[in-house]
């Protein structure tokens, strides 16, 4: 009994420091639909991440994330993984070759073994992720001292972060634009150095993953 | 005594030099290698997903494609050794063997008006690597490694004379920590090839000069194979 309640204790401040230790985001998902959507059974949707050449992109593990969540959660959706899709139809979805938009589908399929490819796959939505988390502000101080008698931190140092990135989703049955769904989260994060320091981490890009991926999903199902 | 306390001096000398020497040359070799790095590349680069064209070509890959090696000395970094030849073969066999019908790999004595004729081949395909290069980010200041490799298509006619020429660009980039520099150049190189072979792959055949050049081969399924 008495071991039973000091695990609970236990458990109550790790909730608790957990709790504190978490900063503070505000998100916002925005969706705007072009056509009836809806998913058989068996189909599969495809995540892809936009790359560029320039030095902000789509994170992939943004894109594993969405992943993640989708196929898990109630409906689960099955996932075709970016990796194998990209090699299964190569070289028609590397950087400089996938189709820019929804209407150029039509063209991408009449090359030979595309469609087939893709059905064979059984892919009904393919979804383009663009966007990326940034460090927009950043300021504050803290030191760090170790010496004979002990060491510390004193001070206190914080970023912002916005998080900003959005979904177009298409279907590869109907080829053509089913919609695009869009998320931002800002948060800002701390750490103060009172003698250790104590991190207070705001997560925009988690939360904005969270928020699109829990979106896409009823976006597909049609609910 | 006097003679053999001095010959003793003499050897502890010796033996102290010798160990002297072995830490300092030790010591420079591993510097050495500390600042020195070698990628192999390699890797999978998928089959592409072409339509084949059905012609029988000659393709010669040149000593200097077949064994290219790029070496960059950075101050920062040390002297970088990037071999990427034989990824560039393995790739490039697969390529052709997807893209043209029939392929068939010749030596340099092979390019000759004779020796195509006696092979009943279409033409003759030449890549090779112009350029390759490599960023850090230590140099670019972004946060990956970015890799390029220009290549140059050269196709000869049944004479074994120049149809044309043609330049493409491929290009990859790769994360990767302080530690993670020789893989992360792996894996940027492999992408640049990857990139490369896409554009070769959709492109090559819609080219004016190689369009104009199957034309001039009499096989009935070519035309509608090489319209854009």
């Amino acid at each position: 009994m008495i071991r039973t309640k000091s695990t609970l204790g236990s458990l109550g401040w790790v909730i608790v420091t957990m709790a504190l230790l978490t900063g503070c985001v505000s998100s916002r998902i925005e969706q705007s639909r072009q056509g009836v959507t809806g998913i058989g059974s068996g189909e599969a949707m495809v995540i892809l991440g936009r790359a560029s050449y320039n030095d902000r992109e789509t994170e992939e593990s943004f894109t594993a994330c969405l992943e993640d969540i989708l196929v898990s959660g109630s409906p689960p959706i099955r996932m075709v993984s970016e990796s194998e899709f990209r090699d299964d139809l190569y070289p028609w979805f590397e950087a400089r070759t996938s189709p820019k938009s929804a209407r150029d589908l039509g063209t991408l399929f009449a090359q030979p073994g595309v469609q087939d490819r893709i059905e064979q796959a059984n892919i009904r939505y393919l979804a383009w992720i663009e966007g990326d988390t940034i460090t927009i502000d950043s300021g504050g101080s803290m030191s760090c001292t170790i010496s004979t008698f002990g060491g510390g931190c004193f001070g206190m140092s914080y970023w912002e972060e916005d998080a900003s990135y959005e979904a177009s989703i298409w279907d590869l049955q109907n080829l053509n634009a089913a919609g695009r769904i869009s998320a931002d989260a800002n948060g800002t994060s701390y750490i103060a150095g009172l003698i250790l320091p104590i991190p207070i981490l705001a997560r925009p890009g988690n939360a904005a993953c969270q928020g699109l991926a829990e979106q896409i999903r009823q976006f597909i199902v049609g609910a | 005594m006097v003679h053999l306390t001095t010959r003793r001096l003499n050897q502890v000398d010796v033996v102290s030099n010798f160990i002297k020497r072995f830490v300092v040359l030790s010591a420079t070799l591993l510097l050495l290698v500390a600042c020195s790095r070698t990628v192999v590349v390699s890797g999978t680069v998928p089959t592409p997903l072409v339509a084949q064209i059905p012609v029988r070509l000659g393709v010669y890959y040149s000593d200097s494609f077949k064994t290219y090696s790029y070496d960059e000395s950075l101050k920062s970094e040390g002297k970088w050794t990037i071999d990427l030849g034989q990824q560039n073969v393995l790739f490039f066999r697969q390529l052709f063997t997807t893209l043209f019908r029939e392929v068939v790999e010749l030596d340099a004595t092979q390019l000759s008006q004779e020796a195509v004729q006696e092979l009943g081949l279409d033409g003759v395909l030449i890549p090779e690597i112009e350029e390759y290069g490599f960023l850090t980010p230590e140099i670019s200041g972004l946060n990956f490694y970015s890799a390029s490799v220009k290549y140059r298509l050269g196709l000869l006619n049944r004479e074994a004379v120049s149809v044309g020429e043609w330049r493409v660009v491929g290009y990859g980039k790769s994360e990767g920590g302080s530690f993670q520099g020789g893989q992360a150049i792996n894996s940027a190189t492999l992408l640049a090839i990857r990139d490369g072979g896409a554009r070769i792959a959709i492109n090559f055949p819609r080219l004016d000069f190689v369009r104009g050049y199957f034309t001039t081969i009499d096989r009935e399924e070519l035309p509608g194979l090489i319209r854009d």
